[in-house]
């Protein structure tokens, strides 16, 4: 039985990289080599980001003979990495799918039931682990000199560390399962943790980062004083070095926490999926009805789809309150970054403003409200087919969503990048740029969904994540943009005013606009009418 | 109020619904017959507009579905058998949502959602959110949601599953005063006496063609409509 499930959940997990979820049947060998080579194109970007992280903290504590604090922070970011990226995951995965009421009325045991699924909670904490720590271990091997014994200790380590996200993630789910049944509106809990999550690391960024170097620094010349101040921490970062012992017990813990996590969640399943909402039951008042336009009606009806959904909520667009405050931030720090670079590379003059305007583009492509729309709609996409609208409006709806949730960020994003040049007219450019960043994105975020929309789903993260619209915007987010914006610019900086420059590809980016609202507003709403 | 005429809906070789030609006149309940894949749903869809056909020509009063869609949605309202509503919403916000959509005055709205309301027993689970409601609410709602801008025309398939006797004596009361009104219904069931007692006009489709069809007398003389259909069905 538990095999059947596994396959089933394995065949789902895997579906978009095999089967046109919109026409049901198999892609063609070319179609799965495209995707293919996308999904590899956006391993590689989060290998590079993790790879240059690791080197750079690599050079810092490797020479100084701190080879295990490197590897101890490096498994911590890598648990913490790992954790928050699957804890709404196995929420949405474990208590939340559309089967679990079909599967619980088979005689099936539930250990199998939620076990299979946990395999696949499992295999996710392993690919957004590895996506982590193997670039870290290989920055490592590109500075230490090679051990077998390391090696494989480090191995063990990886596999430790995938328990531990593996038990956290469950913990979290579990959590986040429990405080739902008594909390009506399910995205309350979701901002909450997203919030302190924001909150937690704009402290960090705002009051540990720009002494990191330091702290690295001085973690390096007092490298003996910290050993002796960590006890058991230095310990499990000797892991990373080849140490036998504390490998064997770290990995014995893992294993032991994984196992128990499996044990609460196998005893605690039946009793919250079948729970009823514990709130006290909302009273209807009548009250005077007020006639809204049709818009205003679809409109309301977006947000409300927004933040009913935690999963949707924390996939996206929880990033426009972090880029919200990232882009306050930017107000005060911007002039400082600024006249820094200026003198680093004063041969490439506002060097910061172009890689703040490449930074804004990363984080604004990826909001992920758009991608997702279509597919959340799911069967009920039917409701809107056999009503008197045009879909254009259901698409407009859609769009406006997009502007809307996103414009806060974008107006301070503006302001702050173009405060922080200190010049008039690279200013007012720069501005302008972050505002065209903010329309292109939301016509692609939007694009992408209503293009490639995926009906058929058993629970809505794999509306939100299994889709190949959020690898698409990923890729040019992190890697289109600033292969636009800063690579020419170095070169070409000599000879080109940046405000020439970017109003360029301003126009670039708003010229691409006009066919994408086209299609968006023909043929994608035609489309619609009769998916 | 609706012409089918010569509908045909093929699925690659497949011919689901074959040169279909039915007339429904205001003021009739239609009800519409047939085995599992027979095409029912498949017509009701077409006449809704959320499913192109290959042939033949759908009219809403007049107005051609396919040329038309707006102006034909704006006068019918359809009932899916499983309706996926707004989990999300509560119900008296999935109503609102529908009647702004439909352009409901407010004073209207809030009469007919009375009134529906009560009479289905829901009023007091309308500030709950749809994904607490068992089926039957579901249905409910949904009926509600069709009745609420005053439809000229409703399609509903299988509309009396999940619904309790009392419900679906209410769907009856509500479907007959809707015809009396100079509205129509066209609605599939699979529950023969239903369709017996309630439908002035009847049609049995099998393997996507149509059969028989007429009033209720014509189409069962003094057979009952059950044997009449096993009949056929032979």
């Amino acid at each position: 039985m538990f095999s059947l499930l596994f396959k089933k959940q394995f065949h789902e997990m895997f579906r978009a990289f095999f089967y046109d979820q919109r026409k049901g049947k198999l892609k063609s060998p070319g179609q799965i080599a495209g995707f293919s080579i996308l999904i590899g194109f956006i391993f590689v970007a989060f290998f590079a980001m993790a790879f240059f992280l690791g080197f750079g903290m690599g050079a810092a504590f490797i020479p100084a003979g701190m080879d295990w604090f490197f590897f101890l922070i490096t498994s911590a970011l890598t648990i913490i990495a790992g954790t928050l990226g699957n804890a709404f995951t196995t929420f949405a995965s474990l208590y939340k799918s559309k089967d679990n009421e079909a599967l619980l009325a088979m005689p099936i045991p539930v250990r199998d039931i939620i076990g299979a699924k946990m395999v696949g909670v499992y295999v996710v904490g392993v690919v957004y682990t590895a996506l982590i720590y193997f670039p870290f271990i290989i920055s490592y091997w590109t500075m230490a000199a090679f051990s077998g014994v390391a090696f494989l200790c480090q191995i063990l380590l990886y596999l430790a560390i995938t328990l531990i996200v593996f038990a956290l993630s469950c913990l979290f789910g579990y959590l986040i399962a429990k405080i739902s049944l008594h909390v009506r509106n399910k995205g309350i809990v979701a901002v909450i943790v997203g919030v302190i999550f924001i909150t937690l690391y704009m402290a960090f960024y705002i009051f540990v980062q720009p002494h990191m170097g330091e702290i690295i620094e001085e973690a390096a010349k007092h490298g003996e004083e910290i050993r002796s101040s960590v006890g058991i921490l230095y310990d499990i970062g000797l892991i990373g070095v080849g140490s036998i012992l504390p490998t064997i017990i770290v990995l014995g813990i893992a294993v032991l926490l994984g196992a128990l996590s499996v044990l609460l969640l196998v005893r605690s399943y039946i009793s919250i999926v079948t729970s009823s909402d514990k709130y006290k039951k909302a009273v209807y008042v009548e009250t005077k009805g007020k006639q809204a336009s049709q818009e205003n009606a679809l409109l309301r009806k977006e947000f409300g789809r927004l933040l009913s959904s935690p999963a949707y909520l924390l996939n996206g667009p929880i990033f426009a309150i972090f880029l919200l405050v990232a882009t306050i931030v930017l107000f005060f720090v911007g002039p400082g970054l600024t006249a820094a670079l200026d003198e680093a590379a004063p041969m490439v003059p506002y060097l910061g403003s172009m890689i703040a305007i490449s930074a804004f583009g990363m984080f604004v492509m990826v909001l992920g409200i758009g991608a997702p729309c279509v597919s959340l709609e799911g069967k009920s996409l039917v409701q809107l087919q056999v009503l008197p609208i045009d879909m254009s409006q259901v698409v407009q709806a859609k769009l406006k969503l997009r502007f809307l949730v996103a414009f806060p960020a974008s107006f301070v994003g503006a302001i702050s990048v173009g405060y922080m040049s200190g010049d008039w007219l690279v200013g007012i450019t720069s501005a302008l740029t972050v505002l065209v960043l903010y329309i292109f994105s939301s016509y692609l975020d939007v694009f992408v969904g209503v293009w490639k929309p995926l009906l058929e789903w058993n629970n809505e993260t794999a509306a939100i994540k299994n889709n190949l619209n959020i690898l698409i915007l990923m890729l040019i987010g992190f890697i289109g943009l600033p292969l636009l914006f800063i690579v020419p610019y170095l070169f070409l900086a000599p000879y080109i005013h940046i405000g020439l420059y970017l109003e360029v590809l301003d126009v670039i980016f708003l010229l691409i606009c006009v066919p994408v609202h086209k299609y968006l507003f023909g043929k994608g709403a035609k489309k619609l009418e009769t998916l | 109020m609706l012409r089918i005429e010569n509908f045909t809906k093929r699925y690659g070789d497949k011919v689901a619904v074959d040169n279909l030609t039915l007339h429904i006149a205001p003021g009739e309940v239609f009800g519409f017959i047939g085995h599992n894949g027979a095409g029912k749903t498949t017509t009701l869809k077409a006449v809704v507009g959320i499913l192109g056909f290959d042939e033949g020509e759908i009219l809403i009063n007049g107005k051609s579905i396919k040329k038309e869609p707006i102006e034909c949605k704006k006068l019918i309202a359809y009932i899916p058998d499983n309706p996926d509503l707004y989990d999300y919403m509560s119900g008296i916000k999935y109503l609102n949502f529908i009647a702004d959509i439909f352009k409901v005055s407010a004073e209207d709205r809030e009469a007919r959602i009375k009134k529906y309301a009560d009479a289905f027993e829901l009023t007091p689970s309308l500030a709950e959110p749809i994904s607490s409601y068992s089926h039957g609410m579901k249905q409910k709602l949904a009926v509600i949601a069709a009745w609420i801008h005053d439809p000229k025309l409703v399609l509903m398939d299988e509309p009396f599953v999940g619904l309790d006797p009392k419900a679906a004596h209410t769907l009856k009361l509500m479907m007959r005063e809707l015809c009396d009104n100079g509205g129509a219904i066209f609605f599939s069931t699979h529950v023969l006496e239903v369709a017996e007692k309630l439908c002035d006009k009847v049609a049995i489709i099998k393997g996507g063609k149509l059969i028989r069809s007429g009033t209720m007398e014509e189409v069962k003389g003094d057979d009952s409509l059950e044997d009449v259909f096993l009949e056929l069905e032979k």
